[in-house]
């Protein structure tokens, strides 16, 4: 069984703070066993190979006045230029860049 | 030799009214690059000039190399709004620093750039000591000391 997902359009694979990769389309789900996953599109063009292989890498979406980000446990390159990752705990960023865990499910 | 490439890492310069500006703490050489790109006019070359040699100088901008460096290093800073909400630059488009920076008050803008001068200075110190240490030498952790 798969909980309430997040779908949204624009969000970026992170190395501190570079974008590794542009993300355009994407789908984070959690499941049964509490482990989130997100699969998505990378953007032609924005996707920086070196910054992509550092540790640690994070997954940002960002809305309105804040984002939500993971840290990324593994990440896999599929075909068609998507990926697909398995993320640790989500966090919510404020504007004021305040990260707290959440409480989201 | 030591690593030629170096962590991210994010450096907080306290200036005037208790504000601050977080920056990174180097630049690298695409960054580098860019910053130099930003800062100065393009230069033609053709055949006259690359056998003669002549003309060969490149034009700085002064206005677009200040904001060219405070666009190179600043990631986020506690500005906020008449309201009090505060401005958003962090993980934003260039477009959109470079527009807040625009609407902020002139003297403010002079802060920030100082700011981010002095600590580019500060980097620039750091990276020549650094050079002359002994390999595996620890240096100090914090590079700019700089109070607007």
């Amino acid at each position: 069984m798969q909980y309430r997902g997040i779908r949204g359009r624009v969000a970026a694979v992170k190395w501190a703070y570079y974008n590794a990769a542009a993300v355009e389309g994407y789908a984070v789900t959690r499941d049964a066993r509490n482990v989130w996953t997100v699969t998505g599109g990378l953007v032609p063009g924005a996707v920086d190979a070196y910054k992509l292989a550092q540790r640690p890498l994070f997954f940002v979406a960002p809305f309105k006045g804040g984002a939500w980000r993971w840290e990324i446990e593994s990440i896999a390159l599929l075909d068609g230029g998507r990926f697909t990752a398995r993320l640790g705990p989500m966090t919510t960023e404020g504007a004021n860049g305040i990260t707290r865990p959440t409480t989201r499910n | 030799m030591g690593s030629r490439v170096r962590r991210p890492e994010i450096e907080t310069l306290p200036i005037s009214g208790g504000d601050s500006l977080t920056v990174k703490k180097f630049l690298t050489a695409g960054e580098f690059r860019e910053l130099i790109r930003a800062s100065t006019k393009p230069v033609r070359l053709d055949a006259t000039t690359a056998a003669t040699g002549k003309d060969l100088s490149f034009e700085i901008d002064p206005t677009e190399s200040g904001i060219a460096m405070i666009l190179a290093y600043l990631l986020d800073w506690t500005f906020t709004d008449f309201d009090g909400r505060p401005v958003v630059i962090r993980d934003q488009p260039r477009a959109v620093v470079r527009a807040a920076l625009d609407a902020i008050d002139a003297d403010s803008y002079m802060e920030v750039q100082r700011a981010i001068q002095e600590h580019d200075k500060s980097v620039r110190a750091y990276v020549a000591a650094e050079k002359k240490m002994p390999s595996g030498a620890s240096v100090p952790e914090r590079i700019s000391q700089f109070v607007g």
